[in-house]
């Protein structure tokens, strides 16, 4: 009952012209951040999170989350028609959704996508509203050690979730978390690596550093490797409605991607992308069709896009209920709520309770938003992609220079902005995920406070940690993960020594 | 072009630089003791990992096939597709180089100058992106940067500098 009260003054709250203006325009931004190749929700976010200075805390959170799970459903649009994903969510929404739109049932692809977001992000809400609350209360009784093995597990598990190699993803949290110990020792006050600045001694701001490597990057390698527009398929009004079979196969696979993709969701890593691998796979695996995957499979469009909607709203848990993002969209949000003083953590749900709910029942009227204009401006959002690449171009560029510079008035953000920029468009072709750099970077600060202060309660011996069972149970996923990507490592060396030929 | 097998070896060896010179400075901090631990506790324990580590990768990536570079690279280049131009690589190298020096312009003039510095950086870029002759980049660089002045300055309310040197 106390759900549903809050629930309700949330929604009362959210019927302000205001609020529901921001989530309008935050959702709007966000579907055409996913359309656009190049401008992903993290770009699109940083973009956005200066000009946020000037709205309540609220407002400001509820526009940032709707561009999050916005550019979920604009990802899709161009999978579908293009065949160009917008967004790393979609790629797997095109294999199949292109394939329906060459035998000219786009449409039924744009309208199952469209639905299954709606219902899977509509669902994870209700999960999100349920699970959250509990979960915090849990976390009232971490102390110290639990952060640090909390902290330790993240980052070891998203270590191993991007996919590329276990150990460049470690060495990139690891230069996260040397990022993050520039600045003052919060523990001693002394100053470390400032080299005598003054200018270091806040630190290194994470919004430029993201915005160089997600936006500055991606904008680089644009200008290096131009796209081209490619012929789109059109598509009428009259045939957004898929047939009664279509929706028929389409029911499961959708329930079933919710019930993929949430739990995902509340894992380090792109939860997201890999909701939606898994999603099609199962979606392949038990169909009665599977010969049809890869042909233009509807199931193969509904499982994925429910999946990767479900996996962004999941991915809130841990940011609302515990202060900790796990992927680099949540490290932004959680930017978003420091710069308006708000500290993330797990008594922002009791501490900010009215502001919990806002966001709440606001994401119920963003997925009512997201399927109003995703249907029948799908022509309208679809044709943002013959915007010619020289007119987007410089315009982010200037708006991702002026924004870095307006979170603290500094040069010294630009040319944080600049290098990051440079690295991470260096990163693309060295094989490194900058990923890992982000949340090692916004891990770092609660890890080794939690290490520090853990091991003075338990006077040096790390193995006091174990006493802890939170803890133990926490530092047990990590060892277990680290001992299974060595054994994986080791026996794909083998296998190559035996693949090659003899002398 | 340069292959991603060099160029991943060249950022390994930056990256190995980078953390060799923060370990050097982490261990001039005090590093205290696993009961108190000091503010070079941290750093020294990640310093010393990332040695280690990128100098693992290095010797692993001299010792590797040609033909297992396949997994170093970037997954998903979503973005390659739509056909190459005709312009070659080492234009589009040019046009890249030119396009970070544009920026760096701008953030050494930026505060120097002003908001007046849009203008000239709109310019160059729109140039670098595609832009032919010199009237249409000059009118599109014109508007933005007057379109964009005015959305921060007056209604997103962002501080502007002034500029120094005026």
């Amino acid at each position: 009952m106390d759900v549903l009260q809050n629930l309700a003054q949330g929604f009362m709250s959210a019927m302000s012209l205001e609020i529901l203006l921001a989530c309008f325009i935050g959702v709007l931004i966000g579907t055409v951040a996913g359309i656009l190749p190049g401008i992903g929700p993290v770009g699109a976010m940083s973009l956005l999170l200066p000009f946020s200075f000037g709205l309540d805390p609220g407002t400001g959170l509820i526009m940032l989350a709707g561009i999050y799970y916005g550019s979920m459903y604009g990802g899709s649009t161009t999978s579908i028609l293009v065949n160009v994903p917008g967004e790393a969510t979609s790629v797997v929404t095109a294999i199949d959704g292109y394939q329906m739109a060459r035998k000219g049932r786009a449409g039924a692809a744009l309208a199952v996508a469209a639905i299954g977001s709606f219902v899977a992000g509509t669902a994870s809400v209700i999960g999100l509203m349920l699970f959250a609350p509990p979960l915090a209360r849990a976390a009232l009784s971490f102390g110290p050690p639990e952060y640090f093995a909390l902290g330790l597990a993240g980052l070891i598990l998203l270590s191993n979730l991007t996919g590329g190699s276990f150990i460049r993803s470690v060495v990139m949290v690891i230069i996260g978390m040397m990022i993050s110990t520039v600045g003052i020792d919060l523990i001693t006050g002394q100053l470390r690596f400032t080299f005598g600045t003054t200018v270091l001694q806040g630190g290194i701001d994470l919004l430029p550093v993201i915005m160089g490597l997600f936006g500055l990057a991606e904008i680089l390698h644009v200008v290096f490797k131009p796209y081209q527009s490619k012929e789109m398929i059109k598509v009428k009004f009259k045939e957004l409605y898929p047939t009664k079979t279509e929706l028929k196969r389409s029911i499961w696979p959708m329930l079933r991607g919710t019930g993929i993709g949430f739990p995902m969701g509340m894992m380090p890593g792109p939860s997201a992308f890999l909701s939606t691998l898994v999603s099609y796979k199962v979606e392949k695996q038990i169909s009665r069709h599977p010969e049809q995957f890869g042909k233009g499979a509807i199931e193969g469009v509904a499982g994925p896009e429910s999946a990767n909607n479900a996996a962004s709203t999941g991915a809130m848990i841990p940011l609302l209920a515990l202060g900790i993002p796990f992927a680099p969209p949540t490290a932004l949000l959680i930017g978003g709520l420091m710069i308006h003083g708000i500290q993330p953590g797990p008594l922002f749900i009791t501490q900010h309770a009215d502001l919990f709910w806002l966001v709440i029942a606001s994401m119920y009227i963003g997925n009512v938003m997201l399927l109003v204009l995703n249907l029948p401006l799908v022509g309208v959002f679809a044709s943002i992609t013959r915007v010619p690449a020289k007119i987007l171009i410089p315009i982010v560029t200037v708006i991702m220079l002026i924004g870095s510079y307006s979170v603290n008035n500094s040069l010294f953000d630009l040319w944080v902005l600049l290098i990051f920029g440079i690295a991470g468009f260096v990163m693309k072709f060295a094989g490194f995920e900058p990923a890992p750099l982000v949340i090692g970077l916004v891990l770092g600060s609660i890890f080794e406070e939690g290490l520090r202060q853990g091991l003075i309660i338990v006077e040096g011996n790390f193995f006091g940690f174990f006493e802890r069972p939170i803890t133990a149970v926490l530092l047990a996923i990590a060892i277990a993960v680290v001992l299974w990507a060595s054994a994986r490592a080791v026996k794909r060396a083998a296998a190559a020594r035996g693949r090659k030929p003899a002398a | 072009m340069m292959r991603y097998r060099t160029i991943g070896n060249v950022f390994l060896l930056f990256l190995l630089t980078v953390c060799a010179v923060y370990f050097f400075y982490a261990l001039k901090m005090p590093f205290g003791k696993p009961s108190n631990p000091g503010a070079g506790f941290l750093p020294a324990i990640l310093g010393a990992s990332g040695v280690i580590l990128c100098l693992a990768l290095l010797l692993s990536g001299f010792f590797r096939k040609d033909g297992e570079d396949q997994g170093d690279k970037k997954k998903g280049e979503l973005h390659e597709e739509g056909g190459e131009e005709s312009e070659t690589a080492e234009r589009h190298l040019f046009k890249l180089l030119a396009f970070m020096l544009a920026i760096l312009l701008f953030v050494v003039l930026f505060e120097l100058f002003g908001a007046v510095t849009l203008f000239p950086l709109l310019f160059c870029l729109a140039k670098l992106s595609g832009f032919r002759g010199w009237l249409s980049p000059l009118l599109f660089s014109g508007i933005a940067a007057a379109v964009l002045y005015v959305t921060f300055k007056f209604i997103l309310a962002v501080p502007l500098p002034a500029g120094t040197v005026f």
